[in-house]
């Protein structure tokens, strides 16, 4: 298994590979056609507010709050309130179309999908259905929702096999347990509760897709700057358990992260089911994560290749 | 002597006197600097797209939008991370144009460097087909900051997002490009859609 460091390497050394020069004929075309390319001047307003006299700004006034206005009674869906986002829509699930592997990009609502990548799903695989629209993964374990930024989870739901733990904290590297965490749901339910510190909740009984298991809920203390955390190589991780090929987890986004940690027992294998939240989520949102939960099955895996959307 | 700017990896080390010049409309003083930024230009072209053909297009496309905007570039020392913006925007739509019209870009062949680093044949043919899953918004990121070495907030800046979407873009590309080296130790599973 490759480290983190081994994988910047081998990608930085892949990407001075390559070709380089501009051929000749590429940039003589380029000048062939500057005569009949203007040039675009930099381009000020002619009279500035500031100059005008006062008619004159009301009317600019006037005009910039009447095309608010406007862009507002378009882009403001009738009965959406004003200021704070409401929940996404939620869409009935259609009656069970095929799942279909979870693929780049957004996640129709009501579409019902499958993780089955080894470096993640123990036993056969996990099928789900995407309860509202936002959803959208750049990487096919990961789903999350960005409701402040696009690009960025403030939310996620992504399967784990986890293999050891920790002791858990914002400097992770060299911690690892020893000896390392059991094999059993309880084993590890039990584990990370108590890297969890005192105080917290113990962990709970779930039933997941019929599969009997463990949660535990833990949190990033607010005032923790995780930008000073250890890094995975790449970006600073408020490290508790090891995800074998996914390295340290679970990611981190922010200062008071809240993750709520699925532990199930899938005909012997130890799966687990990590979701996060950060301070903020609306409770509609966090309310999507548990549809998604709830909608879990374990599945055999066909025999033959699954298909792609 | 010239008033060098931007002089680093990545950078031409442009000349500012040749591109006041070149805003004023000297297309002389033009052509040196292209001269100079198309091959800079046209390596970060090819390493995001993955296709020779594409690439061109995207640095020509490039070039005439550096020459037609020029005159509004306020501060040359700002030319080179100015320039990879406009190129960034260049390889979005010949990605997009690629999309429109092929099912799938053909993979490069690779180049083996005089001073052999990687591991074998395989790493690279799993880090192409790994690649090329990535969107050009994520493969931009990697390329910026693994091949030209920005840090983050000039990433930032060129593709015009916040410094946490760099980040997150940047965490999720290697990811994936960490998955795509392990995929030959364990058994094909399955393509996800291009």
């Amino acid at each position: 298994m490759s480290t983190d460091r081994d994988v910047t390497r081998i990608v930085r050394s892949w990407l001075e590979e390559g070709v380089s020069a501009l051929p000749d004929r590429v940039l003589d075309t380029v000048l062939d056609q500057l005569p009949a390319t203007p040039q675009r001047r930099a381009w000020w307003p002619a009279r500035r507010l500031l100059d005008m006299n006062i008619p004159a700004r009301l009317a600019v006034a006037a005009a910039a709050v009447f095309a608010l206005a406007v862009i507002g009674a378009i882009a403001i869906p009738k009965g959406g309130g004003v200021g704070g986002s409401g929940p996404s829509p939620t869409v009935t699930p259609s009656p069970s179309p095929p799942p279909v592997a979870v693929p780049l990009g957004d996640l129709a609502p009501g579409a019902t999908y499958f993780w089955d990548d080894p470096c993640c799903v123990g036993a056969g695989r996990i099928s789900f259905t995407m309860p509202a629209t936002g959803w959208f993964t750049f990487d096919p374990i990961f789903l999350g929702k960005g409701t402040r930024n696009p690009d960025h989870f403030d939310l996620y739901i992504s399967p784990h096999l986890v293999g050891n733990l920790y002791t858990g904290g914002c400097h992770w590297r060299n911690t690892a347990l020893d000896p390392p965490v059991g094999p059993t749901v309880d084993d590890l339910a039990t584990a990370l509760n108590a890297q969890a510190g005192p105080g917290a909740s113990p962990p709970t009984d779930v039933d997941v897709g019929g599969h009997l298991g463990k949660k535990v809920e833990l949190s990033i203390p607010a005032n923790l700057d995780v930008s000073t955390c250890d890094s995975d190589g790449t970006f600073p991780i408020f490290g508790r358990w090891n995800a074998g090929s996914n390295g340290a987890a679970p990611w981190t986004y922010g200062n008071g992260q809240h993750n709520t940690v699925y532990i199930v027992d899938v005909d012997g294998s130890r799966q687990v089911i990590d979701t996060m939240y950060l301070p903020g989520t609306s409770a509609a949102e966090r309310a999507e994560i548990d549809q998604i939960v709830a909608s879990i099955h374990f599945e055999k895996r066909p025999a033959s290749p699954s298909p792609s959307p | 002597m010239p008033d060098l700017v931007g002089c680093r990896k990545g950078g031409t080390g442009v000349d500012a006197e040749l591109i006041g010049r070149a805003q004023h409309g000297d297309e002389e003083a033009f052509a040196s600097l292209a001269v100079g930024a198309g091959d800079r230009l046209h390596a970060v072209a090819h390493r995001i797209l993955r296709d020779t053909d594409l690439a061109e297009d995207a640095t020509q496309q490039a070039l005439l939008a550096i020459w037609r905007d020029l005159p509004q570039l306020r501060d040359p020392a700002r030319f080179d991370a100015w320039s990879y913006r406009l190129l960034v925007r260049a390889c979005y739509a010949e990605g997009r144009r690629a999309r429109q019209w092929t099912p799938n870009l053909h993979i490069l062949p690779a180049d083996s460097p005089a001073g052999e680093d990687l591991s074998s044949v395989v790493d690279r043919d799993q880090l192409e087909r790994g690649f090329r899953r990535l969107s050009i918004d994520h493969r931009a990121v990697v390329v910026l900051h693994h091949y030209l070495d920005l840090p983050l907030d000039e990433v930032a800046d060129v593709v015009g997002v916040p410094v946490g979407t760099v980040r997150s873009r940047l965490h999720h590309a290697m990811r994936g490009l960490r998955a795509a080296l392990e995929a030959d130790a364990r058994p094909a599973a399955r393509e996800v859609a291009q």
